[in-house]
């Protein structure tokens, strides 16, 4: 509730009543830092693959996208 | 901030709509990493991944007449992207209502709503590189929607509206699997090391 309650769209009032709980316990502000510092791994994990794909995979897709013009 | 849902500008539509070879080499050069990225963190291969990237973009050009702008062209080729990886992984996207995750979460709490088991702060083994390796093999035990919209919604940082719209899910149901998917990943890496979990 905390965490999809915080932000946008949530309504406002729900957004309120969640920063006033997060404001008085400590342990869901911890367990919100937890949900970031996982969101923060997926993150960093998932940047990794960014690099996989060689120099010129780019360049591939480009050549796909001539040939499907030149094909239709 | 430009939002997935800002309609996209009107000339650059235009350009698009004409096939322009520079245009579409920016959307490329712009958006092809970035769809790989989703591709790997949604299961699929290295090979399958750039296979279905290649395939996003042919069938964005084949598209370009149905797309009307309304929503960011990134937006667009998300829900191309989407439906190529369920399309590679032939299977449904019938999410169960219930989900064991959810007892397991809601055991962390006592009758008065108060935590029974308080965390603790997130510590230093969230930043190693066993934790980075621990968190690809939590992501496989996630549901494939599950996985799709915590990629989308936590690694790509779209909005709960931009993931709705592009996996034809409510945003209800969006917030509701990006929590299990959460709650499972913080269960996983509990166990896999993460003592504060």
């Amino acid at each position: 509730m905390i965490l999809s309650t915080s932000e946008p769209p949530a309504e406002l009032g729900r957004r309120l009543a969640s920063r006033l709980h997060l404001a008085i316990c400590p342990y869901c502000r911890t367990f919100r830092r937890q949900i970031q510092a996982l969101g923060k791994l997926a993150r960093e994990s998932s940047a990794d693959y960014e690099s996989e794909p060689g120099s010129d995979f780019e360049a591939q897709i480009v050549r796909s996208l001539a040939r499907a013009e030149h094909d239709s | 901030m430009m939002s997935g849902l800002t309609p996209v500008d009107p000339d650059f539509m235009a350009r698009l709509r004409r096939r322009e070879p520079d245009t579409l080499k920016t959307v490329v050069e712009l958006h092809s990493r970035r769809l790989y990225r989703s591709a790997r963190g949604m299961g699929c291969s290295a090979d399958s991944a750039a296979d279905v990237v290649q395939e996003v973009f042919v069938v964005f050009l084949n598209s370009l007449d149905r797309f009307e702008g309304r929503s960011q062209v990134g937006t667009w080729l998300f829900g191309i992207l989407s439906h190529k990886v369920r399309e590679k992984r032939r299977s449904s996207v019938v999410e169960k209502t219930q989900d064991p995750i959810d007892d397991v979460f809601e055991a962390q709490f006592n009758e008065s709503q108060a935590w029974i088991q308080r965390p603790v702060e997130p510590d230093r083994w969230m930043r190693s590189s066993e934790a980075r390796v621990a968190i690809q093999a939590c992501l496989e035990g996630l549901t494939p929607l599950q996985r799709e919209v915590f990629q989308l919604r936590q690694v790509e940082e779209l909005s709960g509206n931009e993931v709705s719209n592009i996996l034809g899910q409510s945003v209800t149901h969006v917030g509701v699997l990006f929590h299990r998917a959460r709650a499972r990943l913080r269960e996983c890496l509990g166990k896999k090391g993460w003592k504060s979990a």
